[in-house]
């Protein structure tokens, strides 16, 4: 997305707003339209029905903490046009003491937990949104945790001089407890969906034979630690109420308590079943923030690595998919051929899965010898494999009988609520990231993009499969481009310079030891860049101020926004429908909690 | 100032500052940052490192901005094309001959050279030479080592010496490439300032012997704090390592106080905060110490203190280095709860008249003053008290009043004093004569007639200008201090009204404890309690049996024959503090752990009246707790439980009850502290401002 | 609809044929990688001498902040590295490490390197908090492996 297509729309948002709108022009980055706050649900509906491209998708809508800055709070706006294949981010602006703004959430659906998570993170307030509540932290916390005056916390790292002085945190306040709020509740009036938290056993002897029970948080098949609340008249699930946030660690806050390096393996660890493809998105944001650009090599080995990650990460989505409906023998065989893939990241990082490995400059090392033939004997076996899962499931009746017209979802509903992935293109939408706004060369590689029609958990099944075989594809063509070459990035003064210099030479010793420790300093500015997981759309939005850390590091998951579109799939099916459900939105708690 | 500003432009903002101002400095008040290695604000400027060098319109050449005074219509660049290429050759420069140390050296992390190579310098090496080598490292001093690879000749440690503590005892040493610094041939670098060398290097090559491998900053805290050495309240920055160990101090600068600077004692003086500690309570069982809870040590101290407060026979001496919301609490409980009036902070001979110094001088026609009003005097006097050894940061500021500001220093004590160097006159009196001399100067300053072989220094006092008198402890420890107070009185009339008299105590929060009442006072039941010394005395008579003990201070400074004495006698000890003094040859009743000042929040009040906040540094050690929560404990024992919980709600008790520190409140005192009312009728402005 | 569930019990019956990939551990163990990184090891030169000198990068380059490292003089007569400064106290908290391997990027002079040891399991904590005694190699001159890998990282 660049700066000119920006100020070409803002251009005509001036037409339309007058002053209330104006460019914000950060150097190496997008640019965004500010927005006066007031006028935000009007732009909103003005972008996503006039604007040039017609912006159809909410992408996410993240808040920044300026303490010392009056206005205080950033509000961005990211939204994404499947036709026009580009996207836009548009910022409001509000302050202390009481920081509010008018909800979008009935412009675009997929603003409804976004908005709940700034609200629960910084304390921010959205007027009519209709459930405003916390999303990450319990009930009852105190505080706003991603504000910069709330403390980072933690427990101390215990050595054998410290050991004994180390005790468990303080647990938090009680149920019971005042909420702090700090203004009248009453004003967030309480929705049917508190109404049904709060109900919890209170339906069950009510006559209509409605029940109100828990899916989760410890079930084999919610794929994680989520709590799904189920109303149920008899087996029908009448209503259906994610909760979410037991597998919150304080991620975004602990990156800015971290320096760009540091920070990069707590991205390993968000989607966890992904973890190159979310090392991917850092390096390349956090690259766009800093303009530095890798080397070919690197950019066709990153390229090779996302597609095995999603390949790997598809089959676990498979494997567990099908052992939730009862098709156990498709678990072992894809795990078997993940072993592969998961034996070449331990060749060329050392480890399995966490590996840290795709870093802002490009790798961390190359790859070994022995990794080229391993990757070929992958390769060479696997569509074979691919077609024996198929054999298993594609035509198989109970198979069907499971997975067709279940979990439906529209096409219309799946862009306005953000559904991202095959959760999207199974309901028709023909939008990947990597075709729309190509990315590490993306654009130079021949591949489809399978769609479904039917929005069913068959059609996101058949989409996913054909993925791996796309992405089989991609890596044949990367890997016969393979040329020697270096795999860093020669800037010195973002990368650490070889160990061979640093015994003979002042200046690399000094950028060794600053790089390596306190870190490299990224300018004041943004960096976002869009990308394409196994899940979906996953970017990562950086704020630099000019220092070592990242002031603000946003992780805009494809699971979270995929999560808040399930309710609306699971209406009106049956319990067993819902595990189907569930699995075929491939779902994975770690990015949605983070 | 009436004079115009200048105006000129740097980097296309303009600016607009005093005349005279350096260029450097202009950038800086601008938000520009010009990288410098020499330039140091309370240093000269010397023109020696060249990283400064900047373009200004019209001059063919780049030019040094610390050395250049700004001009009406100067247009700067500081960040083109011309001054980066030039800032990397002199880096690249600097790094010709400097070791490949980084990992080994205690500046790395911290280290400017590191820095300003990562922002502006080259990142590949050109020089594939021999560097050149020296012995490493060279223990110099006590306290400092000297690595001559490291040095970058910046010579502010030299310049240090020269301009600031005046201990001229480093020196530049041949030329080129062979340069180097060194001490005078077998002269060590013994300055009690020498610490402050450390501070100023720009590289490793100064750097501290005590906190040798101290740590890196990733791995370090950084906890505001003041100095417990003196009474000055430098204020210093805590540096700590796991949130247990404090391993080095560091100067956290303060105009009001310490003006940047620290003195070796005080920087490298924290060993008592990690080693020696008293950690868990102890009592006396079978006459050994025995460890016990809290509970029991709080019970048999609170049945000690009850049973000889009522019987009349309890002394209570507190240490007047324990924050004031302890000595606080102390007082409340023994003129409350315990109904004691025997409370003082010393048990050293303290002359009635004289207890409280500042009032003394007060009485006398002072004016109070403060520590800055000493570099705006003209005249300065000190009576009785050696800076240099009592109070040495104090020191640096009348030398630098002397040496930068043209003051003239007297100097009045029994011998000559390091100061001396420095005064235009040093007034000898012989002891027990010191009424007697003073007097003879005040004659002196009075009519020229009366100068008595004084007539120079007479005339020198008579001159215009602010004047400030630097009044010392001893003399409020003089028998004969109430004929002191009469000559300090005919002194003050001759030197004028607005003479400031700034009176220098002797503990960290001496002046807390004059302020908050512990001394002994009249009391409308039992009459005037007795001083320390008199307790002492009476507690080899057997009229005082038991003693509440908090802190070594009070009895480390005494009479050691009386304390041995007055320790036998005694029936009963309770000993709060840090550590137990190896000199007490008494088993305590009861040893109740206290935290130092690292290990918890408080407030000091420094020799002149500010009152400035420490802040908790490292955990307790062991089961050691703030002194007032002890006391808050055992005023619960007794059967009076006190309502204030938190230290902030003692302080606020605190203040409301303290004529000096009303309207003073815990939030207002920031990093810096504020000053507290000197005296309520006639607080200065500028003290009462902070 | 038979012929569906016939042809998936063919793939079924297919893997019978296979040569099974499940390892039987712990009697085999699959061999680690070159780069495996597991369990840390602090390595010595040729001559003995410590590699390590307590420089504290490997500390200040952990994302989990779990390297405790306290510096000391080398004297001439009790020398444990080359040059002033050598590690005294050398910690790690095995329970917070992460295993990126970014203290062995970060090392100057290839000393922490991180080994193909993953049989790290314990009973209490204590336990997991790694000082020299179980990090420092005991022998001089490093298994080939090592060497290997200080080769490629171009570390003399």
């Amino acid at each position: 997305m660049e700066f000119e297509q920006t100020r070409r729309i803002f251009e005509k948002a001036r037409e339309r707003f007058g002053e209330d709108v104006s460019l914000s022009d950060r150097p190496n980055g997008e640019g965004s339209i500010v927005v006066e706050p007031s006028l935000i649900r009007d732009f909103t509906r003005w972008v996503r029905d006039e604007a040039e491209g017609s912006f159809d998708f909410f992408g996410e809508v993240c808040a920044t903490d300026f303490l010392g800055r009056s206005p205080r709070f950033d509000l961005t706006y990211t939204v994404y046009s499947t036709t026009a294949n580009r996207h836009l981010h548009y910022k409001t602006r509000v302050d202390d003491p009481d920081p509010q703004v008018d909800s979008v959430v009935d412009i675009f659906p997929g603003a409804g937990w976004h908005e709940r998570e700034i609200f629960d993170m910084f304390g921010v307030r959205f007027h009519g949104h209709p459930d405003l509540r916390r999303i990450l932290m319990p009930e009852h916390w105190r505080g706003h945790p991603l504000r910069k005056d709330y403390p980072l916390g933690g427990e101390e790292v215990q050595f054998s001089s410290n050991f004994a002085d180390i005790t468990p945190q303080t647990l938090p306040p009680a149920p019971g407890e005042d909420i702090f709020l700090g203004w009248d509740v009453l004003e967030t009036q309480p929705s049917s969906y508190t109404q049904l938290l709060e109900s919890g056993a209170e339906l069950e002897h009510d006559g209509e034979g409605r029940m109100v029970i828990n899916m989760g948080p410890q079930h084999p098949s919610t794929h994680g630690v989520l709590r799904l609340l189920l109303e149920l008249d008899g087996e029908n699930v009448v209503k259906a109420v994610p909760d979410i946030g037991f597998l919150h660690t304080g991620i975004e806050k602990t990156g800015e308590s971290l320096n760009y390096q540091q920070a990069l393996t707590l991205t390993d660890r968000m989607d966890y079943l992904s973890p190159m493809g979310n090392n991917l998105a850092f390096s390349l944001s956090v690259e766009r923030l800093i303009g530095l650009e890798p080397p070919e090599r690197a950019t066709i080995l990153r390229v090779i690595f996302a597609e095995l990650t999603r390949i790997q990460s598809h089959l676990v989505w498979l494997g567990t998919h099908a052992l939730d409906l009862g098709a156990m023998s498709a678990f072992f065989y894809c795990f078997r051929e993940r072993d592969q893939i998961l034996d070449m990241f331990e060749m060329v990082s050392g480890v399995r899965m966490m590996t840290s490995y795709i870093c802002p400059g490009g790798l961390r090392e190359d790859v070994t010898d022995d990794f080229v033939p391993a990757l070929e004997r992958f390769l060479k076996v696997f569509p074979d494999r691919l077609g024996e899962y198929e054999t298993l499931l594609t035509r198989n009746p109970i198979w069907l009988e499971r997975t067709q017209g279940v979990g439906k979802i529209s096409a219309e509903d799946a862009v306005a609520y953000g559904v991202s992935g095959a959760s999207l293109r199974g309901s028709g939408v023909r939008w990947d990231v990597r075709k729309a706004e190509p990315y590490c060369g993306y654009d130079t590689y021949d591949f489809e993009v399978p769609v479904g029609t039917n929005g069913d958990v068959y059609d996101r099944y058949l989409c996913r499969i054909e993925e791996m075989r796309q992405s089989h594809r991609i890596i044949r063509q990367a890997l016969s481009r393979l040329q020697p070459g270096p795999v860093q990035a020669e800037e010195r003064k973002v990368v650490p310079p070889p160990k061979s210099e640093i015994g003979q030479s002042m200046e690399s010793l000094i950028h060794h030891f600053l790089i390596t420790t306190i870190g490299f300093v990224a300018p004041p500015g943004e960096g976002h860049v869009p990308t394409e997981t196994g899940r979906g759309l996953l970017s990562f939005y950086i704020v630099g101020d000019g220092s070592p850390k990242p002031y603000r590091m946003r992780a805009r998951t494809p699971s979270f926004a995929n999560l808040q579109a399930l309710p609306r799939m699971l209406e009106g099916c049956l319990v067993a429908d819902a595990v189907a459900t569930i699995g075929s939105i491939d779902i994975v708690l770690g990015e949605i909690d983070r | 100032m009436s004079e115009e500003l200048v105006t000129l432009t740097i980097d296309g903002v303009t600016v607009r500052t005093a005349p005279g101002t350096l260029l450097v400095e202009a950038a800086a008040q601008a938000g520009i940052l010009i990288p410098v290695y020499c330039y140091h604000p309370k240093l000269a400027p010397v023109g020696a490192c060249r990283m400064c060098l900047v373009e200004v319109e019209g001059a063919p050449k780049l030019i040094a901005s610390c050395t250049t005074p700004v001009r009406e219509g100067m247009v700067v660049y500081t960040d083109n094309q011309r001054v980066r290429k030039a800032r990397e050759g002199i880096l690249e420069f600097l790094l010709v001959h400097h070791p490949l140390d980084c990992p080994v050296c205690d500046k790395g992390g911290e280290c400017p050279l590191q820095d300003f190579t990562y922002q502006f310098g080259p990142s590949r090496s050109r020089f594939r030479y021999p560097k050149r080598h020296w012995d490493k490292p060279l223990q110099i001093g006590p306290n400092i080592l000297l690595d001559r690879e490291r040095c970058i000749m910046c010579f502010r440690c030299v310049r240090f010496c020269e301009e600031i503590s005046h201990h001229r005892q480093l020196g530049v040493f041949q030329r080129g490439n062979n340069q180097e610094i060194g001490t005078f041939p077998g002269q060590p670098f013994d300055s009690r300032f020498a610490g402050n060398t450390i501070e100023l290097c720009p590289v490793g090559a100064l750097t501290g012997a005590p906190t040798r491998f101290f740590g890196r900053t990733w791995e370090i805290g950084h906890t505001p704090s003041v100095c417990t050495g003196c009474s000055t309240g430098c204020n210093i920055r805590v540096d700590s390592r796991h949130g247990s160990e404090v391993v080095r101090l560091w100067s956290r600068e303060n105009p009001a106080t310490d003006d940047g600077w620290l003195c070796d004692p005080g920087r490298f003086g924290y060993g008592f905060v990690n080693d020696g500690r008293l950690e868990e309570p102890l009592v006396e069982s079978d006459g050994q110490c025995v460890p016990a809870t809290w509970q029991q040590a709080i019970a048999r101290a609170g049945a000690v203190l009850e049973q000889h407060a009522k019987a009349g026979t309890l002394g209570i001496l507190t240490s007047p280095r324990m924050t004031s919301e302890e000595l606080f609490s102390v007082s409340k409980l023994a003129r409350t709860v315990l109904k004691v009036p025997h409370l003082d902070h010393t048990a050293r001979y303290v002359h009635p008249a004289a207890v409280d110094l500042r009032a003394f001088a007060a009485s006398a026609g002072f004016t109070p003053g403060t520590l800055r009003d000493i570099q705006d005097a003209r005249q300065i006097i000190t009576i009785g008290v050696d800076l240099s050894r009592e109070q040495p940061v104090t020191d640096l500021r009348v030398k630098k009043a002397v040496t930068q500001k043209g003051a003239e220093l007297v100097v009045v004590d029994a011998e000559e004093l390091e100061l001396s160097a420095f005064a235009r006159h040093t007034v000898l009196w012989q002891p027990g004569d010191e009424a007697a001399t003073v007097m003879s100067l005040a004659n002196a300053v009075a009519s020229p007639s009366e100068a008595n072989g004084m007539q120079a220094v007479g005339e020198l006092l008579r001159q215009e200008g602010p004047k400030v008198v630097l009044l010392g402890w001893r003399v409020g420890e003089s028998p004969d201090a109430e004929r002191i107070g009469e000559s300090l009185a005919a002194l003050a009339q001759a030197l004028g009204p607005g003479t400031r008299c700034v009176t220098i105590l002797r503990h960290c929060n001496s002046r807390g404890a004059l302020d908050l009442g512990v001394h002994p006072a009249e009391d409308p039941v039992s009459g005037r309690g007795m001083s320390g010394e008199e307790m002492l005395r009476a507690a080899c008579e057997g009229r005082i049996r038991a003693l509440w003990l908090l802190g070594e201070e009070p009895l480390q400074d005494a009479d050691p024959d009386l304390v041995r004495r007055a320790m036998e006698n005694l029936e009963a000890l309770v000993f709060q503090g840090w550590s137990l003094p190896s000199w007490l040859e008494r088993v305590p009743d009861a040893a109740l752990p206290s935290t130092t000042f690292a290990e918890m929040d408080g407030t000091f009040t420094n020799t002149h009246g500010r009152v400035q906040r420490i802040f908790r540094a490292i955990r307790p050690k062991g089961k050691s707790r703030p002194g007032w929560e002890i006391v808050n404990d055992l005023a619960q024992a007794l059967g009076h439980p006190f309502d204030s919980r938190t230290v902030e709600a003692v302080f606020e008790e605190m203040c409301a009850a303290t004529p000096a520190y009303r309207g003073l409140s815990w939030n207002s005192l920031g990093v810096a502290g504020r000053e507290s009312q000197a005296d309520s009728a006639a607080a200065a402005p500028a003290a009462a401002q902070g | 609809m038979f012929v569906e569930f016939v042809k998936g019990l063919g793939i079924t019956l297919r893997q019978v044929f296979r040569k099974p990939t499940t390892v039987n551990y712990p009697e085999e163990k699959r061999p680690p990688s070159a780069r495996a990184r597991w369990r840390h090891k602090l390595l010595r030169h040729e001559d003995g001498l410590e590699r390590c000198i307590g420089c504290s990068l490997c500390a200040g380059a952990c994302p989990a902040h779990c390297i405790n490292v306290v510096a000391a003089d080398n004297t001439d007569e009790d020398r444990k590295s080359p040059g002033e400064r050598y590690a005294a106290v050398y910690e790690i908290n095995m329970l917070r490490c992460i295993f990126c391997g970014y203290c062995e990027d970060a090392c100057p002079t290839g000393a922490i390197v991180l080994g193909p040891d993953y049989e790290l399991a314990d009973f209490d904590r204590a336990s997991f908090i790694y000082g020299k005694d179980r990090l420092l190699v005991p022998e001089p001159g490093e298994v080939a492996r090592e060497k290997k890998r200080l080769v490629e990282r171009e570390i003399g």
